[in-house]
């Protein structure tokens, strides 16, 4: 940095510590939130693929066919065809998996073909150590056993956790129990798709996990195809092969060869449009967080700008006196840009190391659902060098565009009029900018809304919004002018001296307290609205599940997030197994999927509907309503689909509904729909008999239990802990969902409280700026017999007014903002019709609080106003 | 060297539009010391402005050494002040984040010289004006006298061919007026540099080897000091 700008600016930062520090911990707090959501976005896409594409793309087209997988002769097929182009075909299958002889720890199975000469190298880039030795007493284990390789560092943990040199390691996916053999351990290249995926791998050949993850058809689904079990009527299917083609070919031919081959049976795509569908459900939550995260921004932008507006205002006189020294415009503009960006960087650097602490919370706060959603490993949440760069340069950007108005404000003023004692009013030109640029940014963003349709995904309703509420602050001056205006009167006829010379002062200075009040009344709209979002969230859901789930115990595999998913299957007999336990009155099993449709994920709930109706209606004293159309679905191949996927994809009664099976297509026609909050792209029912047979899929997620007597629950707690599985109660159940919802409300509060942090701090500034502007004022008061204590009642009064017109406009705005959220964006997003609830008791705490924060705020600054000194304020100017 | 031909200045206050200098001709030449007196309102601190290229003429014309001053750039205008004059002003004005040393050198800083450079100019300066020991202090650490010195000081470092005062007096007591007109007086050299003062003090007027008297922005008078 230049010396004249280090000596100029850095020096005057320091004298005026305290609004240094306030501008820099308003950057950081802003840079804090921008990097935590980007952190955790990071983490959620990351989990969100891990799901859908856990092992890293290995060739440079993937053949799929959703959940119900691609035949694994195909992969054979493919290499017999000796098509041009193509170097390799991997068919692979990737699942999560629980050791119970490791003390329950999970893993990664990866199938792949384990089976030829060497694994060494290839695709997956590993290097294969043997330690079961060539002999008679192995070849006779690896008979009853299913050969596995593993990982070195679970191979080390095996070695010394197993009972006996020959003891097998046991594996559960699900309910199913596989006794293995491991034969030795592998290493992976740094580059290698499978370091991903963490340190607990095991490998299997393709055919035995695809057997595992995709088991072949019960006698009695055999029967209900009408054909023999064997490999030619189903043949072992595996998650996907990739297809790895020569560098430089024409990848689209080569796609279109492969897909000829393939013909129905699966989808030949690259690994960026196999992964759009999963990103396409992120990227709503993204752009959610994000949005809330830069309102953080933008209230500090506001902040940093009002701050930086009363420098260039207090140093009007060092402006003149550098201007008649020979300064030049643009080296006045680059003295306060100089500050700003000192500013913004410090500010920047600070909120980068608050902000890595904060995302580090929030993944603990959620490492239960994202490990869950993910079949590999879930990032450990560290900010990547991008993310630290992107937000140093959002802090010192914002600071930097903040500083730059009251900076080029400073330039155009004449030496000869900087000099003078009292300042030029704002010019008419610059008033009239300000009035268009609201204008502006207010008309685009409802026009953007208005025609959303017709934008691109998102932009409309998102971007519109931003355009909105940035205009509604910078309109803040204006409106307070004519509130303040309107309350004045009355105010002044009520209020005591104090307060009224605080009222006149708010109304004297709308610029300064209108940017801050604005940017009060942003934070607490936003808490407002999201209070509000979760109450309207929360209860219609809640009462919701009191309806549809009246089992008294649920049984599932894994854990609680797994009992919503398809992760830990069980095999079918669990239903009825539980079923015959003494004490309980019935059982109904529930497969879970969540299908391609439409370019995005969807929901399939298959459930064995006559049993749900028999066993859950009686407990209901007006019978079922929600689910009532669930009678449509016994014996019938259709599906009832949920209102929400009806609305988001325009599939009504009568429709039909495309997805993908095992031999191709399967269409499903709409026989109703019904209300349901499962999914927010929507949730297809099915009969589970109907999905069996058209997805040959017989497995079950989870058993819903229904207890005859109290006697049940230790029988089932028993078959429960026999089996390796998990009993929840359907109380548990709720308290989850109902936990979950609060906890992704929780997320935007804690985004929310940082804008409101932004925004308090900006009325600690605004407070300060105000005392020292009127340090001439005050002196005043004190020399003509006003006691400290009632200069001190002036500056909190002008406090509490900040707070109190601040919170009038942020509920002003907040409710509508939960209307536009709920009924556009929700609505358009998910096509969920929830109703609007007025979040009363919170509201009440979020507009207390604010007011009360405001007002503590002017306790600060009231005490350095009397610490004036008599005769220097008299002085001052 | 400074030469006002017919020079007024007009300027909006609210509604009303005040002609505070009306068609003023005058020239200052080199190792003149001119003290410019009058009412308050009468226009004296508007044509040290116009004088010093703080501001242009409305109409009319002012040179300085024979360049029109309202036909430059802004830029131009800042390299002129910062090169060939000097100010002191009447408040002092000094930066009160800067040392006196810092203050003194801002011209040369200002300018690109290096900041040793630019300081070791800065102590010869204070030097010159018997502040040889107050380089280091801060403005609130020196009296009215000192702080006026070190103004001086600065308007002189950069070696100006006029140095412009505005009530230079006008908040110092007696000894310390004395000490500040005897250090301006001293400034002129024969031919060379130029001192204008602006001030309402008639004995301040008197350390001035002309006197220019101004009444409603119009010249009324143009006389040697006796």
């Amino acid at each position: 940095m230049p010396p004249l700008y280090r000596l100029l600016s850095i020096r005057y930062l320091r004298r005026r510590w305290d609004r240094t520090a306030l501008i820099v911990a308003s950057i950081a707090l802003g840079v804090a939130t921008l990097l935590s959501t980007r952190v955790l976005n990071q983490c959620l896409e990351s989990a969100a693929l891990g799901a859908n594409a856990p092992l890293a793309a290995g060739g440079d087209l993937l053949v799929s066919n959703g959940e119900p997988g691609v035949p694994l002769p195909l992969a054979a097929e493919l290499r017999a065809a000796t098509l041009p182009g193509v170097i390799s075909v991997t068919p692979l299958v990737i699942e999560r998996v629980t050791l119970p002889d490791l003390a329950g720890r999970s893993a990664v199975l990866v199938g792949a073909e384990l089976d030829g000469s060497s694994i060494d190298g290839g695709p997956l880039g590993v290097t294969f150590v043997r330690t079961l030795p060539a002999d008679f007493t192995s070849a006779a284990l690896l008979l009853t056993r299913t050969p596995v390789v593993l990982s070195q560092q679970l191979h080390d943990t095996w070695t010394t956790a197993r009972p006996a040199a020959i003891s097998p390691l046991s594996l559960r996916f699900g309910s199913r129990l596989v006794a293995c053999q491991p034969v030795g351990y592998f290493t992976v290249a740094a580059d290698s798709p499978l370091a991903a995926l963490g340190s607990g791998v095991m490998g299997m050949a393709v055919a035995d996990a695809a057997r595992l993850s995709r088991p072949g058809p019960t006698p009695g689904l055999a029967a209900l195809v009408g054909g023999s079990a064997g490999d030619a009527l189903f043949p072992p299917r595996v998650d996907r092969i990739d297809v790895r083609a020569v560098a430089g070919s024409d990848l689209a031919a080569v796609q279109d060869a492969v897909q000829a081959v393939v013909g129905g049976r699966g989808l030949v795509r690259p690994p960026d449009q196999h992964n759009r569908s999963t990103q396409e459900i992120v990227s709503g939550v993204q752009i959610g967080f994000t949005l809330c995260s830069f309102g953080a921004m933008v209230v500090g932008l506001f902040l940093v700008y009002n701050a930086m507006a009363v420098t260039v205002a207090e140093r009007r006189a060092d402006v003149g006196v550098l201007r008649s020294l020979g300064a030049t415009r643009g080296q006045i503009v680059a003295l306060f840009a100089v500050a700003a960006a000192v500013v913004g960087l410090v500010g920047a650097v600070a909120g980068v190391l608050l902000g890595a602490g904060l995302a580090q919370g929030l993944l603990f706060a959620f490492r239960g659902e994202l490990g869950g959603l993910s079949v590999g490993a879930v990032g450990g949440g560290w900010p990547s060098v991008g993310t630290v760069v992107l937000g140093v340069l959002a802090g010192t950007g914002t600071a930097v565009l903040a500083g730059l108005i009251p900076a080029l404000q400073a330039a155009t003023q004449d030496p000869a009029e900087a000099s003078c004692h009292s300042p030029r009013p704002v010019g008419g030109w610059w008033r009239v900018a300000h009035l268009a640029v609201i204008g502006l940014l207010v008309g685009s963003g409802l026009t953007a809304i208005l025609f959303r349709h017709h934008l691109p995904a998102r932009v409309g309703n998102f971007g519109g919004l931003m355009a909105v509420m940035v205009g509604l602050i910078l309109s803040a001056p204006v409106s307070v002018t004519l509130l303040v205006r309107l309350l004045h009167p009355p105010l002044r006829r009520v209020l005591p001296v104090e307060a009224r010379l605080a009222c006149d002062n708010l109304l004297r200075a709308p610029g300064r307290t209108g940017v801050v009040i604005g940017a009060l009344a942003a934070g607490v709209g936003l808490m407002v609205q999201t209070a509000g979002l979760g109450r309207s969230n929360r209860e219609p859901i809640v009462r919701w599940i009191d309806e549809v789930i009246r089992a008294d115990r649920m049984v599932f595999g894994g854990s609680l997030t797994d009992a919503m998913g398809s992760a830990a299957p069980l095999e079918p007999r669990v239903a009825a197994e539980v079923a015959a336990l003494p004490g309980v009155e019935g059982t109904f099993g529930i497969r879970y999927r969540s299908p391609e449709f439409n370019g995005t994920r969807i929901f399939l709930t298959a459930v064995d509907a006559r049993e749900y109706l028999a066993l859950t209606a009686p407990r209901l004293a007006g019978g079922l309503t929600a689910y009532r159309q669930m009678a449509l679905l016994p014996g019938n191949d259709g599906t009832v689909v949920s209102e929400n996927f009806a609305r988001r994809h325009g599939v009504g009664v009568g429709g039909v509904v495309e997805l993908p099976g095992p031999r191709g297509p399967v269409r499903l026609t709409v026989l109703a729909t019904m209300p349901d909050f499962s999914w927010s792209r929507g949730t297809l029912f099915l009969d589970r008999a109907n999905y069996a047979r058209q997805f040959q899929d017989d497995r079950l997620d989870v058993v819903h239990v229904f207890e005859r007597d109290p006697s049940a629950a230790a029988a089932i707690e028993k078959y429960a802990a026999d089996s390796g599985l998990v009993v929840q109660e359907r109380e548990a159940m709720r308290a989850f969902v109902a936990d979950l919802i609060d906890r992704v409300f929780l997320l935007a509060y804690l985004q929310q409280v940082a804008v409101a942090l932004v925004a308090g701090l900006g009325v600690v500034t605004a407070l300060l700026i105000s005392v020292l502007q009127r340090k001439r004022e005050l002196g005043l008061l004190l020399a003509v017999g006003a006691t400290p204590a009632q200069v001190v009642k002036a500056v909190v009064w002008e406090a509490a007014l900040l707070g109190v017109f601040g919170t009038v406009l942020g509920v002003a705005v907040g409710l509508p903002l939960e209307w536009f959220i709920l009924r556009v964006v929700l609505l358009d997003e998910s096509g969920f019709l929830l109703p609007v609830l007025v979040p009363w008791r919170a509201g009440l705490g979020i507009a207390g609080g604010s007011m009360l924060a405001a007002t503590a705020a002017g306790l600060l600054p009231a005490w350095r106003a009397v610490k004036t000194r008599i005769p220097e304020a008299i002085q001052y100017e | 060297m400074i030469a006002l031909t017919d020079a007024t200045k007009t300027y909006q206050q609210g509604r009303r539009t005040v002609e505070a200098v009306r068609g003023v001709t005058l020239t200052v030449s080199g190792g003149e010391f001119v003290s410019i007196m009058g009412p308050s309102g009468s226009g004296k601190s508007t044509l040290m402005h116009l004088m010093g290229a703080l501001d242009t003429p409305t109409a009319g014309r002012v040179a300085f050494a024979g360049n029109d001053i309202g036909a430059m750039s802004d830029t131009q205008r800042s390299l002129l002040r910062r090169t060939r004059l000097g100010f002191v002003f009447q408040a002092f004005n000094l930066l009160p984040t800067l040392t006196a040393a810092e203050n003194v050198a801002l011209p040369l800083l200002l300018g690109g010289t290096a900041r040793r450079s630019a300081l070791e100019r800065a102590a010869a300066g204070l030097a010159a004006v018997n502040l040889p020991d107050r380089g280091g202090h801060f403005p609130d650490e020196l009296s009215g006298g000192e702080m006026q010195r070190v103004a001086v000081a600065r308007a002189l470092v950069g070696d100006p061919d006029a140095v412009l005062c505005d009530e230079p007096t006008g908040n110092l007591d007696s000894a310390n007026s004395r000490e500040v007109l005897t250090l301006l007086a001293g400034l002129p050299t024969a031919g060379r540099r130029a001192v204008i003062m602006v001030t309402h003090d008639a004995s301040a007027a008197k350390y001035g080897t002309r006197l220019v008297t101004l009444r409603d922005g119009r010249l009324e008078s143009d006389e040697p000091v006796r």
